[in-house]
Parts: structure tokens; sequence; C-alpha cells
């Protein structure tokens, strides 16, 4: 009977998984939760550096990514559960992550940088090459860009965790994995009321 | 033609519409022309960009309250 039992919630599973979305909505790389501590414990507690000079031209954005795609539209596609349309994506659906709010157009999307142009100047990217900057603003390999609801985008700015955090209790583990390993793998400076908010929300993190 | 420009921490950040939320050492420059049209922008100090706050078509009754206009913005916006 019990072999019976489980044999069905092994089906139940099964049966589930054929249900997942084939796009998960989030950026390719999410670190584990002991790989996070560890690249919160090596990033360099600084203060924020000048603004000065600063413009979003200096972060040359939304390049092309070739086949008629720039970077905006790649991960409006890749964090689609479903789309239709090729650059431009004309509709479909996205799970905003930070709101937990679904949409269908477009154009209700942003597409966030984790770390924001002006949080990554101050953080060490003035004295970066355009080149350099460039390839942090289409970051496609690392965590650095989401598709969320223009409106949690445009709430959250240019601010770090320590004064705006996801809206969903349940997005603030992964959106601090996805903070730490960007500013990890680009070598950027944190505030250390930045790494005590961050801290307190990997603590969080189940795994 | 009067411009006023002031300097302060937004610690919380201020809201644009180029941008969305802004935050840390801002400068908020206000216009006030003889008719008593206000415009509004506000960047980082030192930055190459200004944004534009939200809303549009100020105008002051009088030209004269501009000072007092633009002191009452920036403590709202210190604050917010």
């Amino acid at each position: 009977m019990f072999k019976k039992t489980m044999l069905f919630v092994v089906a139940l599973v099964l049966s589930f998984s054929l249900f997942l979305p084939s796009a998960f909505a989030t950026p390719p790389v999410t670190p584990s939760k002991a790989t996070s501590q560890s690249q919160l414990n090596g990033l360099t507690v600084k203060t924020e550096g000048a603004m000065t000079g600063y413009s979003r031209d200096m972060f040359p954005h939304w390049i092309s990514q070739g086949g008629g795609c720039d970077t905006r539209q790649v991960v409006l596609k890749r964090d689609a559960d479903s789309y239709s349309g090729n650059c431009p994506v004309t509709s479909g659906s996205w799970y905003s992550y930070y709101d937990g709010v679904t949409f269908t157009d477009p154009s209700d999307l942003d597409i966030d940088h984790i770390v924001p142009l002006a949080e990554a100047w101050r953080s060490g990217a003035s004295s970066w090459t355009t080149a350099q900057r460039e390839a942090f603003a289409n970051d496609l390999s690392g965590s650095q860009l989401i598709a969320v609801s223009a409106s949690s985008n445009r709430s959250k700015g240019d601010q770090d965790p320590s004064t705006w955090q996801p809206p969903r209790a349940g997005a603030k583990c992964g959106y601090a994995k996805w903070w730490i390993s960007t500013k990890s793998k680009w070598n950027l400076s944190l505030q250390s009321s930045e790494k005590t908010a961050l801290q307190g929300m990997l603590n969080s993190c189940v795994y | 033609m009067e411009i006023k420009s002031t300097t302060f921490n937004a610690s919380h950040g201020v809201m644009t519409e180029e941008v969305g939320v802004i935050s840390g050492e801002l400068e908020l420059v206000t216009t006030c022309d003889e008719d008593g049209i206000l415009s509004l922008k506000i960047t980082y100090v030192g930055a190459e960009e200004w944004y534009t706050l939200p809303g549009e078509e100020y105008r002051l009754f009088d030209a004269r309250d501009h000072e007092v206009v633009h002191g009452m913005l920036v403590k709202v916006l210190e604050r917010s």
C-alpha cells in the first residue's frame, strides 16, 4: 500500500514537471547560498564614489545581438513564459519576479539592470573604459539583466538593497544572489549598509 | 528669468520621468520667468545629464514666490 502511494506521488511529480514553463523568467546565473556568501565576503567595502561625469551614454546599452535583435529583445524572449513576434516581440506572458504580477504587453516590461548603471558608476565603473561599461550594461551571460514590471523598475531606480528590495518577499533571496554575483563578477565595491542588507537577505535563503 | 540651484542629499531618492528614482547627492535647479512659468530639473551632483521631475506646466501667481517654492521643493525632496 505504502509503495503504491509512493508510486502515485512520483507519478504526480513527474506529470507536474511536464507542465513547467520552458523559460524561467530569471537570469541564467543563480549561485548557491554558500557561493553567494563567499562572494559577498570577497567584495570590497568602500564609500561610494562621486557621480562626476556620469550619464547613461557612458554605458551604451541595448546593443545589437544579431538577427535583428538587441539586448532588450533577447532578455524579453529569454524571460517570457511564452511569446509571439521576433524582435520586436509583440505579445506574450511575463511573470515579474519582483512583484509577482503577470503581464501580456511587452511595453509593460522593463529590462532591469540588477546593479543599476548609476550604482555601478559610484562603485567602480567610473574608471572603466566605455567598452567595459558596454559589456556590463549588456551582460547576457551573468546575473545582471531581468525582465520585470516597468513600475517596479522605476521605483527601484538607482538604489541598492539598503534602500530598495523587491516588494515580493519571496524574491529577496534571488535578488540578493544576483546582486552579489554581478558585483563579484565585475569587481565592484559595496557600502557597509548595502552589505548588511545583503547579508540579511541571504540569511533568508534556504539553499 | 531667475535660476536657483540647491544641492542636497536624498538617501531614499527622488522620482524622475526618465530613469525612475535617483538617490544620493543631488542638485535641483528651478527656473522662473517674468510670467511665473516654473521649470524644474534635477541631476546627480557633477553628472552630465538632467532629469525631469513628474508633473508639468507649473505657474506661480507671483514670480517673487520662486524662492519660497524652490526652498519648499528642496525640503520635500530631501525627506522623500
